[in-house]
């Protein structure tokens, strides 16, 4: 019984020993993930630094106008004639009555 | 098993023998104790070490996390200025073991550099030298082909505005440690470099800032002027949705630049608008009481105060009422206005309307305004006509925002409004704002302000033309300040809109002329015929609320208004 009782204590104890080990592992293994994930982010979020500030430059109004010169002849600034406000849009025309001739053809399809 | 336990001869112990196993057993008691409470414990631990362990990533996480300059952008978020990472090159000289070949080799890829400066750098005792800071991404690039010993490189920050001068005297500029040198750049230096670093966005839109200058920097180039200065506000809110002041400059290599291209004009300078005041005469007049829209003022002849006679640019020569002192721009008539409401009434409405005081704008560069400190007849009656005073165009922005609002004045500001807009204070009636509208719209419609006219909008503004100290510190005319200041819709006005130019000089199509009616007012028009369709701003029926229908050539329609009252 003694001796039953000290075997199943070993095994035991290697056992959280062998588990205790290889969490370490995982965690260690983990934690350098962890880092060249932040590695990775901060490159990344330093890409979209660089990309968000060319895209800046590049959509410098001043570009955009002098790109829209040379290639959009035909465009102009909008000028204050082609605004109207939403009331000024006339309203749909009222529905226009068809009188008996779609009743009859109605009442035909019913009676089909 | 009770028949086993019968024959079974049991041990019996006693005495010192029964003593002893008690003790074995007690001992035996106490170490399988002791062990127990050692294993509980490490698998408490064992428990504890499996757990995930947030705090330590959160620590990782911190530590690497870059604390980067913030971003500034315009009110949609486009982008100001950034603050990217870069190389810079330095050397620890106790490493370099031959400083004429490291020398040689360095000067391939930096050909400007001085070679004994280099050396110097090289030898040096030191344990640290700079030898170029924030490199270009292929310069590193080369320097690391180089294979030479002790060179380094250390991430630094590099501060990048890529929008250019365009917002140049609103974003201003970084030295090279990445401090705030001008602009908001350093009105909000701790803000930006805070952990957090939120981005700090500003009012301005930067295509009607992109429209603003275009059209400032035709004017000034077509009347060859020294330089000039132009805004948008909005009336509601104060903010300031463009702000360009010329000549400007390239952020970047600031130091490139005259520091007179530095110098922000709109807040920065202060200068003598002129007949522009006229406008705040007419309120205070009707504020007070002592002008009606049909009184009439004695304009028949110049009026002497002390040494000075004031004239008028186009004698009237006649009495005036009110409208008609600020369609024919009468010095003499604004004078009557300003004397018969009194130094004092004057002097604390124009404090009211923030036009005595530095104004509260964000930037660090704001001028002071200049007026006398003895505020006599003479100065009550100069400054009725806005001579004898010098204010920062953005003040005179703000104040005649609000004349025209309603009469809510707020300070101007470069920070988008986030919610509710600054409530402002009162400084002039509901009635005034309504007068004070509609006298600009017949400056516009009939006065000296009639080439600001926009088809689809209707207008008011004021022209101000005003000669500034030459050397010999007396005026020069030719030596102009010409500036004119529109609000529209005038109805229900949205945006004032103010363009200065500096020493103007008159072109064959303006006659030779250079007044605010040749140069700034049709510049003005320009900016609102483009700002309005931007911003929305459905065309109105062309017919200003309130006045009587009238025909006939201007100065009849003119006549029959004023007779109207």
């Amino acid at each position: 019984m003694t001796a039953r009782g000290g075997w199943l204590w070993m095994i035991g104890a290697l056992v959280t020993a062998l588990v205790a080990f290889s969490q370490q592992q995982h965690a260690r293994d983990l934690r350098h993930e962890l880092e060249k994930l932040e590695d990775d982010l901060a490159e990344r979020r330093e890409n979209v630094r660089v990309l968000a500030a060319e895209w800046s430059y590049l959509s410098r109004p001043e570009r955009i106008r002098d790109l829209a010169d040379r290639h959009l002849a035909d465009l102009v600034p909008v000028s204050v004639h082609q605004l109207s406000p939403v009331s000024g849009i006339p309203l749909a025309p009222p529905p226009i009555s068809i009188g008996t001739t779609w009743d009859q053809s109605g009442a035909g399809e019913e009676g089909l | 098993m009770t028949g086993q336990a019968e024959h079974e001869t049991p041990l019996v112990l006693e005495g010192a023998s029964k003593q002893a196993v008690g003790l074995c057993k007690q001992r035996l008691m106490v170490v399988a104790m002791c062990i127990l409470t050692a294993f509980v414990v490490i698998g408490g631990r064992l428990v504890d070490v499996m757990g995930v362990t947030p705090v330590e990533a959160g620590l990782v996480a911190e530590a690497t996390a870059p604390n980067e300059r913030a971003n500034i952008v315009d009110r949609n978020g486009v982008l100001l200025a950034s603050s990217l990472s870069v190389a810079s090159l330095y050397v620890d000289p106790a490493e370099v073991t031959d400083p004429q070949a490291t020398a040689t080799a360095l000067l391939q890829v930096f050909p400007d550099m001085d070679r004994d400066h280099l050396l110097g750098l090289l030898t040096s005792t030191r344990r640290f030298e700079w030898i170029r800071r924030k490199l270009e991404p292929s310069a590193q690039q080369a320097v690391r082909d180089l294979y030479q010993p002790g060179l380094d490189f250390a991430a630094e920050e590099r501060r990048i505005w890529p929008q250019g001068p365009l917002t140049s005297h609103v974003v201003g500029y970084t030295d090279i440690d990445g401090r705030g040198l001008a602009g908001i750049e350093q009105a909000f230096d701790e803000r930006l470099l805070a952990d957090n670093g939120d981005d700090v966005t500003l009012s301005l839109d930067v295509r009607v800032q992109q429209m603003v200058r275009d059209e400032l920097l035709r004017t000034v180039e077509t009347f060859s002027a020294k330089g000039g200065t132009a805004l948008v506000m909005d009336v509601h809110s104060a903010e300031i949705l463009a702000m360009v002041s010329l000549p400007d400059f390239d952020p970047a290599s600031p130091a490139a630049s005259d520091p007179v291209n530095r110098f922000n004009r709109a807040t920065l300078g202060a200068y003598e608008l002129g007949s522009i005041f006229k406008t705040f005469t007419a309120a205070m007049a009707f504020e007070a009481g002592v002008a009606r829209l049909g009184d009439t003022f004695d304009a028949s002849q110049p009026l002497t105060a002390g040494r000075f006679t004031i004239t008028d640019y186009k004698p009237q020569n006649r009495w005036l009422t009110l409208p008609e002192i600020m369609v024919h721009s009468s010095n003499i008539g604004a004078a009557r206005l300003a004397l018969a409401v009194g130094s004092d009434y004057q002097k604390a409405f124009l404090e009211r309307v923030g036009l005595l005081s530095r104004s509260a704008i964000e930037v660090p560069e704001v001028g002071r305004p200049l007026y006398p400190s003895r505020w006599g007849t003479l100065s009550t009656i100069t400054i009725g006509f806005g001579h004898g005073i010098a204010v920062s165009p953005v003040q005179v922005a703000a104040a005649v925002a609000a004349m025209v609002n309603g009469g809510m004045f707020r300070q101007p500001t470069l920070l988008k409004r986030q919610g509710e807009p600054d409530p402002g204070h009162r400084v002039i009636a509901e009635k005034t704002s309504e007068t004070v509208r509609m006298l600009t719209h017949l400056v516009a419609r009939f006065g000296s302000g009639r080439k600001a006219q926009v088809e689809g909008y209707l207008i008011g503004g004021k022209t101000g033309t005003a000669e500034q100290p030459g050397e010999s510190r007396r005026y020069d005319r030719r030596k102009l300040i010409s500036s004119f200041v529109a609000a529209f819709p005038i109805n229900d006005p949205q945006y004032v809109v103010l363009l200065s130019v500096d020493e103007p000089k008159g072109t064959e199509e303006t006659f030779g002329y250079a007044t605010a009616g040749w140069t700034a007012a049709p510049a003005v028009g320009n900016i609102i015929a483009r700002l309005g369709p931007m911003q929305g701003i459905l065309p109105d029926g062309g017919v200003f609320v309130g006045l009587p229908e009238a025909e006939g050539d201007p100065e009849e329609q003119l006549e029959m208004i004023v007779a109207s009252f």
